[in-house]
Formats: C-alpha cells, structure tokens, sequence
C-alpha cells in the first residue's frame, strides 16, 4: 500500500534522525555536566512543594453570573537551592543521565533494526520478537528510572532542608513507559504468533 | 508419521531426477527433497496436482498410508 510505505519510510528516516541526534545530545549533556561539576561548586536544585502553611486565600471578581465564590489560594511554591558537587550527588547525576541514555539508545536501536526488516517484507521473524520484547522492557524501566529520579529529590529535600517536614514535595508521577511497554509486549506476542504461522506455512510444499 | 511419500518410485518410473522434476514443478529441490522423505507438513492441493501431472499417476500413486 502506497500510503502504508510511505508513513514507513518517515517513521524510519525519523527514527535514524533520533539515532544520531541523540547520540550528539547524549555527548553534548555528557560534556556539559561534566564542565559544571568541574567548574562550580554547586548545582542549581529546584523542586515545586505544597505549603500548606501559605492559606492565606484572595478573592477573585466574577465576568458572569454562572459563577461565585472565586478564590486564589497560592498553594504550591517552588524550592531553590545550591546543591553542593559532593561524591554522592555527582554519582547519582552521571548514574540518572547514563541510565536514561542507555535506555533511550536501546529504544530507537531495537525500533531502528524493527522498521528495517519491515522494509524488507519480512516482520515476522524470531529476531524481531526479541527485539519488540526488549523495547518494551526499555519503555518499563523509564518509568522506573522515573520513581527513582522521585525518590532521590524526595531523599535530598528531606536531608538537606529541615522545614520540609511542614510542607510536601510536588511528584508528577507519569506511568505512560508502563503502559507502552506492556502495549508493546503484547504487540511481541502477537508477532511471536505470526512467526509460528509463517514457520507453518513454510512447511508446506 | 502414517502417511508414507512414494514419490521416488514414482520419479524412478518416469526415469525423472530430483533436479528435472524441481525444475518443472517450479519449487525449489530443497522442499521437493523434504517431500520425498517425507519430512513436511503438509502438500497443496495445486503442488499434488502438478506432480500427479508431471508423474502421470494419481496421488494414492504418491501418498500411502500405514497405521502406526
């Protein structure tokens, strides 16, 4: 199918753009944090927290009678901090940006190596099984990586300010990596069948 | 497995190779060597057709079967 082939080849030509782009912002974030670490002393560290404690609320003026009562309560503010180059934190910032990395690199890789043999009319094959296995399992693993980045903001505020017991760290918790990656195991499953059926096939003369 | 190829008597009958019949028949000698041992799943109808045509014999002619 002509627009099938054609959505096709912009996915593939997108995904060897990712590949490569990828590669130099994985160098270039590599080369910039390494350059920070060595020439400060300290880290810009941010974090949005809930503080109960700011209730004080303004009221607000109606445009139209389908509404009343209109309150601005602030919140939520934002916590700001130099966070000092120890061993630790240096280790916990090379660790996420190669984790991530990692993760990002084998995604497009697999996907890369995916579209290709659909190029080549032979989808169904052991190898991209594989392949559809470990993208999902990469697409899992993000949305650990992303609980842990959580915690580790959640370990460094804890820590390092003492009026955080008064207040509650702001965690926008995302579990679309989940969700993809069990999309995609399914999808492996699907193509797992389609294999065994062409494997079939290919026995008969 | 039960059912039993006679397909090399039949090759022999009409003094026809492996190769000569691969040839005609449009497979590969590969499948046709996994045929004639036996060692497929299954054959199509228009491939049994083919070598009834070629062999000049009915499929009983090919394929036997023996109860385990």
């Amino acid at each position: 199918m002509k627009t099938a082939s054609w959505l096709l080849t912009t996915i593939r030509v997108l995904l060897n753009v990712f590949w490569y782009g990828n590669m130099v912002l994985a160098v270039f974030a590599f080369c910039v944090l390494t350059w920070k670490i060595s020439t400060d002393h300290y880290t810009e560290f941010s974090n949005p927290v809930k503080y109960p404690q700011i209730t004080k609320s303004s009221p607000l003026t109606a445009l139209t009678p389908d509404v009343s009562n209109i309150t601005l309560t602030p919140d939520q503010a934002t916590i700001k901090m130099h966070l000092n180059n120890t061993l630790s934190h240096v280790a916990t910032a090379y660790f996420f940006l190669f984790a991530f990395e990692a993760l990002v690199m084998s995604i497009i890789y697999q996907l890369r190596k995916f579209f290709n043999t659909i190029k080549h009319n032979a989808p169904f094959t052991y190898e991209n099984v594989r392949r559809l296995k470990i993208t999902a399992l990469c697409f899992a693993l993000t949305t650990v990586l992303s609980i842990l980045l959580g915690i580790s903001t959640a370990v460094i505020l804890k820590t390092n300010v003492k009026e955080m017991s008064l207040m509650n760290m702001v965690w926008e918790q995302s579990f679309t990596g989940l969700i993809l990656g069990a999309m995609l195991y399914i999808l492996a499953d699907i193509f797992k069948h389609g294999f065994e059926l062409k494997k079939e096939i290919g026995e008969f003369v | 497995m039960a059912i039993i190829v006679n397909l090399d008597v039949e090759m022999a009958k009409n003094k026809m190779s492996l190769k000569e019949l691969a040839e005609r028949l449009d497979i590969s000698m590969t499948n046709l060597s996994l045929l004639k041992t036996g060692k497929v799943k299954g054959v199509r109808f228009d491939t049994l057709e083919a070598l009834c045509k070629e062999l000049n014999c009915k499929p009983g002619d090919i394929l036997d079967y023996r109860a385990d």
